[in-house]
């Protein structure tokens, strides 16, 4: 691992961190967002980047095959994500508050991992690879959006507090966090449909019930459930905001704790 | 009077009936996830009620009939369930080693699902010849591209990694399994003789127990240890190629008593002679067949066209505060609170 790749990680990590600091004295202070913080999540995201493209060269890879690629490399989708989503819908940025510390946890425990490269599968040389962990970041993305709206309106609905007015109103950063969730399905939805066509060609098979395909559907599933939920019943608000918390627990479980622990054809080469 | 006759009739189109379904679907795939050996109902029941529930829903609930978009990604739904169900009955999965310079028999195939309307018939209308084939493997063995050639009417086809072999319907896939035959002709006392392959454990994964037995047409029982000249390197990247195959075999007759012999040797044993011919190697393929698969894909894609739509007519219409004139008041309201 070169040395380059490692010090621009680190740093990341340290401006991630610091975007949280920033972020959680404002609302603790109840000062309004100052500038530094979109320019740090910027900077953090930007170091990520250099680090993936730094280690993608000497790999002569991607980011696709160990914990810690894959650590890596939703550090730099989920953030530019979520930057993208800072920077264009104004009025989600409470959400930072939650997703700025879990990308902080995110790139710690990426730290915690081995960073040694290992070899892509054959079966991974395929445009299929790009489109299904494509489709996949973005769902995930999204989703992580509406988790940080639901962590916030949570608080705010539990913990009282003066920084909690500079915020939105809580039915429009709840309708805001639906609308994330709608998309994410769309995009799960996507996710399933790429995977399932990449699966039959690689593996003769489009569907095996394998431990990440099973909590995949779960997932999916869970949060079909969730809008159906919504428009069955007038459910308490805060009842929306613990179904999207655990569709996003979910969701991190499958993409961060299922392919590192089952022995499937996910988790590489065999 | 009428009305109240419907009234249990329109309750199987409830939405609260699809919450219950769908939490009965999860409830059953966790069910069979964490315990294996659980029947295909516990999957199958909840589908078949939500089937129901949504075909009396497109009749009764305004709010799906008259939204084409959710009406497009349900009635996809429900042609995936019966898809999913066409499959089952018309599908079959199966396995099967061929060896180099052997022809396609349907009886080397292992079935290991086929649906009750699916004839094996079918398979005896495929014809292919297994030709050479070599694997790639870089340090620490991990396994690279797989290269396999097929004879199709004189035709040369090569499969392995993301392409199969399509023909008639089904789809040959390389596996990781491949390894090594070995080709015996016997030559009976009683004037018979015989030709046939032994194949040895998957290579490398069993490099170290690469036996078999045998017995012969005159009772004795061979174990048999295939010695291949192919080092196994751990760190270094190396072909296994099975135009190259080459090695011995070790024969053991009696506890104890071992002759090794080398390709064109003989052995004398009871009741006849045993030659060791040739080495060559098997590929292990997984075949499937699902007619259904392209109505899989384009029925998915219609369903996530109808959702999308669906969003797009409900939340698009709705203004979303983005970088404009709204937000910048937004962030003055907030920066001046
Ligand atoms: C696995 C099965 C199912 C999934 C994943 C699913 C998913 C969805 C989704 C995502 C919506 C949009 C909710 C929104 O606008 O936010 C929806 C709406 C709807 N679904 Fe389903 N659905 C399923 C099965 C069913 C079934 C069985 C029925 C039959 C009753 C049904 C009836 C409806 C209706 C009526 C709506 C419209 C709700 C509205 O906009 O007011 N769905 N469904």
């Amino acid at each position: 691992m070169l040395e380059a790749e490692k010090a621009f990680f680190y740093f990341s990590v340290a401006v991630f961190i610091t975007a949280t600091i920033i972020n959680w004295a404002g609302l603790i202070f109840n000062k309004p967002l100052p500038k530094t913080l979109l320019a740090s999540i910027i900077v953090a995201v930007l170091a990520a980047a250099i680090s993936i493209t730094l280690r993608w060269l000497q790999a002569g890879h991607g980011p696709f095959m160990t914990l810690y690629d894959v650590l890596l490399s939703n550090l730099f989708t989920l953030g530019f994500i979520f930057l993208l989503t800072y920077m264009l819908v104004v009025r989600s940025r409470p959400a930072a508050l939650f997703v700025l510390p879990l990308l902080s946890l995110m790139a710690l425990w990426a730290a915690t991992t081995d960073m040694a490269p290992v070899l892509l599968p054959e079966t991974y040389a395929t445009v299929l690879l790009w489109i299904h962990v494509g489709v996949g970041k973005i769902f995930l993305g999204l989703c992580l959006t509406a988790f940080g709206l639901a962590a916030v309106l949570l608080m705010r609905y539990s913990i009282p507090m003066a920084g909690f007015k500079q915020m939105p109103a809580t039915t429009e950063l709840d309708e805001m966090a639906w609308r994330f969730m709608a998309v994410a399905f769309v995009f799960h939805s996507l996710m399933l449909i790429s995977g399932a066509v990449w699966a039959q060609d690689a593996w003769g098979r489009f569907w095996a019930w394998d431990s990440l395909e099973t909590w995949a559907f779960i997932t999916w599933l869970v949060l079909g459930l969730s809008l159906h939920a919504r428009v069955t019943w007038s459910l308490p608000a805060w009842a929306g905001w613990l179904m999207i918390i655990l569709v996003f627990m979910l969701a991190m479980l499958t993409f961060l704790g299922v392919p590192f622990s089952s022995i499937g054809p996910h988790k590489g080469i065999m | 009077m009428f009305q109240s006759a419907l009234k249990p009739i329109q309750s199987l189109a409830s939405l609260k009936l699809s919450f219950v379904a769908m939490a009965a679907l999860l409830a059953g795939i966790l069910y069979s996830y964490f315990d294996q050996s659980q029947s295909v109902l516990w999957l199958a029941i909840p589908l078949l009620v939500l089937a129901v529930n949504l075909l009396f829903a497109m009749v009764y609930n305004p709010r799906i009939r008259q939204n084409s978009g959710l009406l497009m990604f349900h009635i996809c739904l429900l042609a995936l369930a019966l898809l999913a169900a066409l499959g089952q009955l018309t599908s079959m999965k199966g396995r099967l080693e061929i060896m180099q310079g052997q022809v396609f028999d349907s009886k080397q195939v292992t079935v290991v699902q086929q649906g009750p309307w699916h004839s094996l018939q079918a398979l005896n209308k495929i014809v292919f010849e297994q030709s050479d084939f070599q694997v790639d493997y870089s340090q620490g063995l991990r396994r690279g591209a797989t290269h396999s050639q097929l004879l199709v009417n004189g035709e040369s086809f090569v499969v392995g990694d993301n392409l199969p072999f399509n023909h008639q319907g089904y789809r040959f896939y390389t596996t990781s399994n491949k390894g090594y035959a070995v080709m015996l002709a016997w030559f009976g006392k009683d004037g018979k003789a015989i030709q046939g392959a032994i194949h040895f454990p998957s290579f490398p994964l069993y490099d170290w127990k690469q036996d078999n037995q045998w017995f012969t047409p005159a009772g004795q029982l061979l174990n048999m240890t295939f010695i291949s000249n192919k080092q196994v390197a751990l760190n270094e990247s190396w072909q296994l190629d099975s135009s190259q195959a080459s090695g011995s075999l070790q024969i053991e007759t009696a506890p104890g008593v071992q002759q090794i012999l080398k390709p064109g040797q003989r052995l004398k044993l009871q009741g006849g002679e045993l030659e060791f011919v040739e080495v060559r190697m098997w590929m292990g393929y997984s075949v499937f067949y699902n007619p259904w698969l392209v109505w899989f894909f384009a029925v998915s894609l219609v369903g996530v066209f109808g959702l999308t739509w669906h969003y797009y007519l409900k939340l698009g219409s709705r203004k979303i505060v983005t970088r404009d004139t709204d937000s910048v008041r937004a962030e003055h309201v907030i920066n001046n609170a």
